[in-house]
């Protein structure tokens, strides 16, 4: 019988890892502007335009892209199991709602300078990452009062509420982008497709720090979400504190959504897709399927947005474009190849 | 020796709808108890007390001398285990992960199985006969094989206590009796103690030494088959009509629908 073993754990998380390890250096010697390498690490502490453009400007946004997709792929993965659904991703939460709607009305109140650009980028550095991280945590709270049921998270509630909530916010989002002015809509538009842009060193520090907290927390809990997915009761038998570990869960995965949509918006499909694809290849073991996921999720959305600011450059893409544009069809050739063995499995009752 | 299952005075209530009214009753180690009653007679509701699902109940119920409410629910699973009617998966494990399951409450969150574990779970295979297909996804099997397992996983837990929930409503007539002949066999080999749920008279009279009948969350009548399984006690409880002859050796009484001419 074939079982999950510490030499499987290894070899595919120390893969995954030395892929990440490559893509990491090959995204950032990647970009528009030819570097030099060897002149950018002689030069490493003074104002050498090839260390600049290496070191703080592609390595930060490529680090910052990594701590996303794990974060998002991670969530992903916890949130399919609590709720029981394929089609659950990040996003379903209202917490990301919430943290883009905290996050516009940042960009809205507190513009900074007068070209739009420079106004975005300001703003960016200041006020959304925290104006969005306040919109999660409330909107986090309210959701958890509106999805328990006798102490517990009820799956469907939550998705529900989720949902609803989301709806709820991207009304109010859309009536914030009509009234206001035209540069203004452009950069909201910009923000909520998701993007990735560079940061200053402490703000992916911060990001990196909420990522992987919530990432062991939810490791933690790795155990007891293979047995949720046979439904609360049938987990709460084997010995699973049921609504504890779904509390503990919802509130780790809001963390690091929250952060995440503070600094990048909407990123989509990674959280979705990711998963999925983990899944076909490692099995529904959470142990492993979790930390797996998280690597695959940095090396997809690394690439993602390296293809997103080469592409086309100078001009920009917003990542989320790309991950959407890779991510659906290759859903698709999923559930062409895979429909013999189906993605999820619907409980016959 | 205490019995292993004690409940005294037990009742619970889903708001103000009463399920379970008073009831008290203790079943001895190594005992085969089966439960009947019609829908909503509370059967359901007390396999979840008994396996704390439901923890907020009036009346005290005492599993091996401690009180169930003093219990981890970690620790629980090691002294009951639980087969439910059907189990829903939802996303694509193999059987030996299942089975494996069961042995969630003996290692750390971080830690995998260990060589014991392995042990464990082959041999609860090897006596459900599942062993066969651990490679399998479990959603491929047959509602028969898929029962099967889902018992190795509970015997994976090493429990004392085995309830079982209507574990052959959704099976055919061969597998009704193939899962029993199984729990009556683990019953006899291992001394595990069986309270079972059913809806099938005649095969709680073939397989259920002891019978305990619900009606309205009452125990309405305790016993061995015959003393329980006559037509007024039927007739009183579900409310049909039937005929009741005692066959085979041991005289199990079996029960005949009568069903009215016209309708």
């Amino acid at each position: 019988m074939k079982v999950l073993s510490r030499k499987k754990m290894i070899q595919v998380n120390g893969g995954l890892l030395i892929l990440l390890a490559l893509s990491v250096i090959g995204c950032t010697l990647l970009g528009p502007v030819p570097v030099n390498l060897s002149q950018a690490l002689e030069n490493f502490f003074s104002a050498d335009p090839n260390a600049e453009i290496l070191f703080r400007a592609r390595l930060p946004r490529v680090l910052l892209g990594v701590a996303v997709g794990g974060g998002l792929a991670s969530c992903g993965v916890v949130l399919q199991a609590l709720l029981r659904n394929p089609l659950a991703c990040p996003h379903i939460l209202g917490v990301s709602g919430g943290a883009s709607l905290g996050g516009i009305l940042g960009l809205i109140l507190f513009p900074v300078g007068s070209s739009t650009g420079d106004q975005l980028l300001v703003a960016e550095i200041s006020w959304v990452p925290l104006t969005s991280f306040a919109g999660a945590l409330l909107s986090m709270i309210l959701i958890y009062r509106f999805s328990q049921v006798h102490g517990r998270i009820h799956p469907y509630q939550l998705l529900l509420a989720g949902v609803i909530f989301n709806a709820f916010v991207g009304a109010i989002i859309m009536f914030l982008n009509s009234i206001v002015d035209f540069y203004q809509a452009q950069a909201l538009l910009f923000w909520l497709v998701g993007n990735l842009s560079t940061r200053a060193y402490l703000t992916v520090g911060f990001i990196w720090v909420y990522v992987l907290l919530g990432l062991f927390w939810l490791w933690s809990h790795c155990l007891s979400l293979n047995l949720l997915t046979l439904g609360e009761e049938g987990a709460m038998q084997l010995g699973v504190e049921a609504g504890v570990t779904q509390r503990q869960i919802f509130v780790a995965s809001s963390l690091m959504v929250g952060a995440m949509v503070s600094v990048s918006g909407m990123i989509g499909f990674v959280g979705l897709i990711v998963p999925h694809v983990m899944r076909v290849i490692v099995g529904s073991d959470h142990r492993l399927l979790l930390p797996a996921s998280f690597l695959a999720g940095g090396i997809f959305l690394t690439w993602a947005d390296t293809f997103a600011r080469t592409l086309f450059a100078p001009a920009e893409l917003p990542v989320g474009v790309v991950t959407a544009f890779f991510g659906g069809p290759f859903f698709f050739f999923l559930l062409y190849r895979e429909q013999r063995k189906r993605l999820f499995y619907e409980p016959s009752r | 020796m205490s019995p292993v299952v004690e409940v005294h005075n037990l009742s619970f209530a889903y708001g103000d709808q009463k399920v379970l009214k008073g009831i008290s009753f203790t079943v001895a180690r190594g005992e085969m108890l089966g439960i009947l009653g019609p829908n909503g007679s509370g059967k359901t509701t007390l396999l979840k007390i008994l396996s704390l699902v439901l923890t907020e109940v009036d009346g005290e119920v005492i599993l091996n001398g401690r009180a169930i409410q003093n219990y981890r629910r970690r620790d629980l699973g090691r002294l009951v285990a639980v087969v439910p009617q059907e189990s829903q998966v939802s996303f694509p494990y193999t059987v030996a992960e299942i089975v494996l399951m069961g042995r969630a409450g003996f290692h750390g969150p971080f830690a995998l199985e260990g060589k014991r574990d392995l042990e464990v779970a082959r041999e609860c295979m090897e006596a459900t006969e599942t062993l066969g297909f651990a490679d399998r996804y479990l959603h491929e099997l047959s509602g028969g094989e898929k029962q099967r397992v889902i018992i190795a996983r509970a015997l994976a837990q090493e429990p004392e206590v085995l309830l079982l929930d209507e574990p052959s409503t959704f099976l055919d007539i061969r597998h009704q009796i193939q899962i029993h002949e199984l729990v009556q066999r683990l019953n006899r080999q291992r001394g595990l103690t069986v309270l079972s749920a059913l809806h099938d008279l005649n095969l709680a009279s073939l397989f259920f030494p002891r019978i305990m009948m619900l009606r309205n969350g009452e125990i309405y009548r305790e016993g061995t088959p015959r003393d329980v399984l006559t037509e007024e006690t039927i007739q009183k409880v579900y409310e049909v009509k039937v005929r009741v002859q005692w066959d085979g050796l041991e005289k199990r009484p079996q029960i005949f629908l009568s069903s009215p001419p016209s309708s």
